[in-house]
């Protein structure tokens, strides 16, 4: 913000101090531990008088002044240097509030080089006693520096109640001080014992030359298994946020812990195998292998440290992109390109997006991310992004997973900075959805005679669209599994719905009777739902034709499941297949009546938007491999699962076999995975804070409602007259805001409620929770009295059916004559619908029994099943118009 | 584009800005004496092996410059932390705007100093390669002290910060400032100066009257090429700058009025081949010309920032704490030097 950046691309994303800082560090606890190392080792030779050994010692000085004073030495101011480089911003804060910490510091490094220096120059003239004096000098002031030094390390990690108070000592002495200062005191010694072994090993004498190595296993082996303790120790007092970021294993910060450990263990049966008596040129290049796996162990270490610090350069006040919370109003308000002073691109206009984008890059990523270099490469981690998938992701940035900052600016910001990674890193133009003009497809009207038939039979789909996710090799969360319903009506005076005597059958148009050879849902039917199904059979072992059968509960008849798929065999996508539904008399076999009716099935599941590949079918449905394993990898990282290697050795599951979930009547897994939310709760809670701010476009980011899609799912009179779902349903945020406040107490619900800020009302409080699938807007909130709502003020969101019963595709009307949704038709498909497919393909049966598409018996047709006119709303209030 | 709109805010001390300001000034000549007998002594080693005389001084310097080099970089630490808390919101975008040649500093520095080491060490081992040996490192600090003059420059003008939108990579200099060449040749040739004052105190110390004549000669020819320096230095000032030292500011012109008064002392005393009264009035010289290039600093900084209406946080705890243990590692550093001497003696 206030400061200038240094631009790189494959060496971004800290390389530099990355570097410097690790070798640096490694050198520096060598000179810490070497300098107790020295007095230590000199004592003995003094004690045992052995010229071998003190000769030994005094060449090791030379080594380790050279090594330490030089490099070592250099190398630190080496960190300051790049520090400022990199964040100026953080290292400003540093030095502003622990001057005198670092003043104190160079006091302790003068003792140091003069006490070196003596030690070094006067090996042979000083008095034994007073020159291992000096060493332990030597040793008092470099642990004097390691002391200071990580009083302002760990408070990168920890600030403790400096941010309240603002006082150096709250900041020196935070939490983590005391477990890291121990730590790092017993690794200091490990190195020594690791960079003992490089002089040790070329001592010419071979019993001083074993003596040695075997007192520098013997440092590493006793500090090595003190480290595993002392690191213990630092890992539990780490802040809580820290503590999950590693128990979430983000950002590979639990491998890092891993490659310390091993590496570390590497090193110290190194330095085991050392003490045996090896010959005498083994040596010394093992103990250079020695010292380089110290290295990466070392290496492992301070990763972990940077890792579980993040997002922070200090916590809470400075983040790793330098942006602090303090700017987070401004630049909301103004953007970031007007609010930090380094920007060439002011606004954002046609011509500049990708300079723009790539300004916004280099301010708020780059300080991490490198392109195409070894730190954090943004290539890999964006290439599974489309422009709106990319502009998602930054949406949701820091949110749930808070390894990353969130992202500071405008939507407009936001969407160049996605516009720059996506077509202007990797090059991907155009890479929106292609608007679908799907060919219209003839439905020729059933016949029916009004004067000569004695029935009318309504058909209708439950839900108005049953969506699939046809990604059954990875994963399933809806299964083919369509509901139809039927109600045969005796026409005349007095209509009845004949409930016995009849049969009702169904049968799909041609094209559709075998989807077992369009999905692999019947491949992996066994280990989704746990049993074997027969081909072309689905969950309540219905088939694509057969018999529905007659529910007592409701008096109408219906057929499950039926797992019809939106694929015919002649290829291409068509989610609106028609059923023909016919009614006979059981005992004669007549014909009664017959009609036909649309189950609506998608598999346009948005999926690939974020997570990725393309769409499977046609280029406008199906979810394809890459999006469904890149979801799996996604709940895995975060969640700590293992669905992608299990799908991958053949294991797919059902989300709801761990999610509770009302549709499927699954109670998840209350053994092994007690507390989950419901899937619903869980998929809108999660992906809301990546959709935030919009209208309908978040809902079709997932549902089949594209304007210009292959499907178009909401095509009933609300669709047709401009309403669209979040009327009904409300915005992404309420909408998940709803379901999240019905799993107080479950896993993760409050943490995800917290992330949400209402759009329709002013605070989550005042959202209303439900039940997914079971309580739904009431028609009723808008339709006052069944009458017709004030189009500009009517919105159903947040008044919700009390009961299942109450919902409008179980509701009957006020006669308990007949379901609503028999003369109206499915929700999302109310009559006269509109249709991608054919206008008219969701009308047939009004247009079969009264030539109108709307209502059934709308524009005074009651005669359709009355034979007569009736004046009198007996069905519901407002129905003659 | 108004450059103020460029200079990032300051953060607020800890304790009042002349605690900071006064420690800056001390650290930072006790660094520049230093500096100067290295670079000058290596240089006078230079030329004693290019003329083939006075090889037992070459000696003497090459065991003695590594170990100055070490102190050198200590006392830089210092005035470069005080700097950082003074005027942190220039130097570190100064800093970025040169990134790649500030970040090479580490890397010359860590070679000259490995380098004066392998001078030492070959020594006596390879006559032949000295002067190439002393060379390396010499060329190495030269070009480092060209940098860090390019970034002392380059802090100062916020109107010259606007290149960084043509170039972000890490790559500009401050080629463009006519100050920048005078400075940077008056400060090298000051480490001939001192480097020759360093040899004369050698001499001093050792009894030998070669080693302090010639130690002095080097001092006060150097010191007159400085005041040809120095005046191009003043010169090459933007005119508003320059004019406040020729009367226009009273205490800006005493400052330079003096420095030029301690010099020709110095240059008188070592004339009369006073090592000891040189040395008391070049180091006072030195102070002199460093309270100078700060009013200097002060006045070009002057449109942006006034250090003294930096905020303080009073909290002065941690001052105590540092004043503390430099008091109690005097007497003990006094000490370690102490048992050195005495052990050279036994």
């Amino acid at each position: 913000m206030e400061y200038p950046y240094w631009q790189l691309s494959a060496l971004a994303g800290g390389f530099w101090v990355a570097f410097i800082a690790v070798i640096h560090v490694y050198v520096a606890h060598f000179a810490v531990g070497g300098g107790l190392f020295l007095p230590v080792v000199e004592m003995r030779a003094a004690r045992e008088n052995n010229p071998h050994m003190l000769a030994y010692v005094k060449k090791h000085a030379k080594f380790f002044l050279l090594l330490t004073m030089v490099f070592g030495g250099v190398s630190g101011v080496g960190i300051w240097f790049i520090i400022a480089l990199l964040s100026p911003q953080a290292t400003s804060t540093l030095i502003h509030v622990f001057v005198w910490g670092w003043a104190t510091e160079w006091v302790f490094f003068v003792i140091e080089i003069v006490a070196l220096l003596v030690y070094c120059y006067a090996f042979d003239r000083m008095e034994r006693r007073t020159h291992i004096l000096v060493g332990w000098i030597y040793f008092g002031a470099g642990f004097a520096s390691l002391f200071i030094i990580n009083g302002i390390l760990t408070f990168m990690l920890d600030t403790g109640a400096w941010i309240q108070d603002h006082s150096f000592w709250s900041g020196f002495f935070n939490p983590g001080f005391w477990p890291s200062t121990a730590f790092r005191t017993v690794l200091s010694f490990m190195i020594a014992g690791l960079f003992g072994f490089v002089t040790a090993t070329r001592i010419g004498d071979e019993k001083t030359r074993l003596t040695l190595v075997r007192a520098c296993a013997k440092w590493t082996l006793a500090s090595f298994a003190l480290c595993l303790l002392t690191g213990w120790w630092s890992l539990s007092a780490l802040p809580p946020e820290a503590k999950l970021l590693v128990a979430q294993k983000a950002g590979r910060i639990a491998l890092f812990i891993k490659i310390f450990v091993l590496a570390g263990g590497a090193a110290s049966l190194g330095a085991l195998i050392m003490a045996t008596r090896l010959p005498q040129n083994v040596g010394p290049k093992l103990a250079l292998l020695v010292l380089l796996a110290g290295l990466v162990s070392f290496g492992g270490f301070e990763f972990a440290r940077e890792g579980g610090r993040k997002p922070w350069l200090i916590p809470h006040q400075t983040y790793s992109n330098s942006l602090r919370p303090a700017y987070m109003a401004p630049v909301e308000a103004n953007g970031i390109l007007a609010t930090a002073k380094w920007v060439k691109n002011r606004t954002i206009t046609p011509d500049n997006v990708l300079a723009a984008g790539q300004e916004i890059y280099e301010l708020e990523c780059s300080s991490c991310h490198s392109i195409n270099g070894p730190m954090n490469d943004i290539l890999p981690r964006t290439a599974k992004f489309t422009l709106f998938g990319m502009d998602a992701m930054l949406n949701g940035l820091g949110k749930v997973n808070t390894y990353m900052p969130p992202f500071f600016g405008t939507e407009q910001e936001r969407k160049a900075l996605a516009a720059y990674i996506v077509e202007g890193l990797h090059g991907n133009k155009d890479a929106a959805d292609k608007a679908v003009e799907p060919k219209a497809l003839p439905v020729p009207t059933p016949p029916f005679s009004k004067n000569a038939d004695e029935y009318v039979l309504l058909a209708w789909n439950t839900l108005g669209m049953h969506c699939i996710s046809d990604s059954d090799p990875y994963w399933v969360l809806l299964p083919p599994a369509n509901d139809l319903r039927a109600v045969l009506v005796r026409r005349g005076p007095g209509p009845q719905a004949v409930t016995e005597g009849v049969t009702i059958t169904y049968a799909v148009e041609p094209g559709f009777e075998k989807p077992s050879a369009q999905v692999e849902f019947w491949k992996h039917a066994k280990s989704l739902f746990g049993k074997e199904l027969p081909a072309d059979v689905g969950l309540a072992g219905e088939g694509l034709s057969g018999e529905m059968k007659f529910d007592e509960k409701s008096g109408w008849y219906g057929a499950d499941l039926i797992p019809v798929v939106p694929y015919p065999a002649q290829g291409g996508y068509n989610p609106y297949p028609l059923f023909t539904v016919e009614a006979r008399d059981t005992s004669s076999g007549k014909v009664l009546a017959s009609t036909k009716v649309v189950a609506p099935t998608s598999t346009e599941m948005g999926c690939r938007n974020c997570h990725g590949g393309p769409w499977k079918k046609d280029g406008v449905a199906g979810i394809s491999d890459a999006a469904a394993a890149d979801v799996l990898a996604v709940h895995d990282r975060m969640n700590g699962t293992t669905l992608l290697a299990d799908a991958k050795a053949g294991k797919p599951r059902l989300c709801q076999s761990c999610h509770p979930d009302p549709v499927l009547g699954s109670k998840g897994d209350p053994v092994n995975y007690p507390g989950l939310m419901n899937l619903p709760a869980a998929l809108h809670g999660f992906h809301a804070g990546h959709l935030t701010n919009r209208g309908e476009e978040a809902c079709h980011t997932c549902h089949p409602n594209r304007p210009d899609g292959p499907t178009r799912c909401l095509r009933g009179v609300h669709g047709t007259i401009g309403i669209t779902c979040v009327r009904c349903h409300g915005y992404m945020e309420d909408h998940a805001i709803s379901l999240l406040k019905g799993q107080e107490g479950k896993r993760s619900a409050a943490k995800l409620l917290g992330l949400l800020k209402p759009r329709s009302v002013a605070t989550a409080a005042e959202v209303n929770a439900r039940t997914p699938w079971f309580q739904e807007p009431d028609c009723l909130n808008c339709h006052k009295d069944f009458g017709v709502p004030d189009l500009d003020t009517c919105n159903a969101f947040n008044t919700w059916t009390a009961e299942p019963k109450d919902l409008f595709r179980l509701r009957k009307d006020d006669m308990s004559a007949l379901p609503c949704a028999a003369c109206h038709n499915s929700p999302h498909a109310e009559y006269p619908a509109l249709n991608a497919y054919g206008d008219d393909r969701d009308n047939v049966q009004p247009l079969q029994y009264q030539g109108v598409a709307g209502p059934m018996g709308t524009q005074k047709n009651c005669p359709v099943c009355h034979r007569e006119d009736k004046d009198v709303p007996a069905h519901h209030p407002n129905m003659l118009r | 584009m108004d450059p103020k709109l460029l200079v990032p805010a300051p953060d607020a001390l800890s304790v009042p800005w002349g605690w900071f300001d006064l420690l800056l000034h001390v650290t930072f000549v006790a660094h520049l004496l230093l500096m100067n007998a290295v670079v000058g002594g290596a240089a006078i080693a230079l030329v004693s092996h290019l003329k083939g005389r006075n090889q037992d001084l070459a000696k003497d310097l090459s065991t003695k410059l590594p170990g100055c080099l070490a102190l050198t970089i200590n006392l830089g630490v210092a005035p470069l932390l005080f700097l950082q808390v003074l005027y942190g919101n220039f130097i570190y975008t100064s800093s970025v705007l040169m990134a790649g040649w500030w970040l090479s500093v580490i890397a010359i520095v860590m070679a000259a100093y490995y380098g004066l080491y392998i001078y030492s060490f070959n020594f006596d081992a390879r006559p032949g390669a000295r002067a190439l040996l002393v060379a390396a490192p010499l060329l190495l600090l030269l070009c480092n002290g060209f940098l860090f003059s390019n970034n002392m420059t380059l802090m100062l003008d916020p109107t010259r910060w606007t290149a960084w939108f043509g170039n972000r990579g890490g790559s500009l200099l401050n080629l463009g400032d006519p100050s920048l060449l005078p400075r940077w040749l008056h400060f090298m040739t000051a480490a001939l100066a001192v480097g020759g004052l360093a040899v004369a105190l050698l001499g001093s110390a050792r009894r030998n009257r070669e080693y302090a004549s010639t130690g002095l000669a080097w001092f006060f020819r150097a010191t007159l090429a400085q005041v040809v320096f120095g005046a191009w230095f003043l010169v090459s000032l933007p005119q508003a700058a320059m004019l406040r030292f020729l009367g226009g500011d009273a205490v800006s012109s005493l400052l330079l009025a003096g420095g030029l008064a301690l010099a020709v002392a110095a240059l008188y005393a070592a004339w009369r081949g006073n090592v000891a009264g040189t040395t008391l009035w070049a180091v006072l010289t030195v102070a002199a010309m460093v309270l100078v290039r700060d009013r200097l600093r002060t006045f070009l900084l002057s449109p942006y920032q006034d250090i003294r209406s930096l905020a303080s946080l009073g909290e002065y705890s941690p001052m105590i704490l540092f004043l503390a243990v430099f008091i109690l590692a005097i007497p003990l550093v006094g000490w370690l030097i102490r048992q050195y001497l005495r052990a050279k003696e036994a």
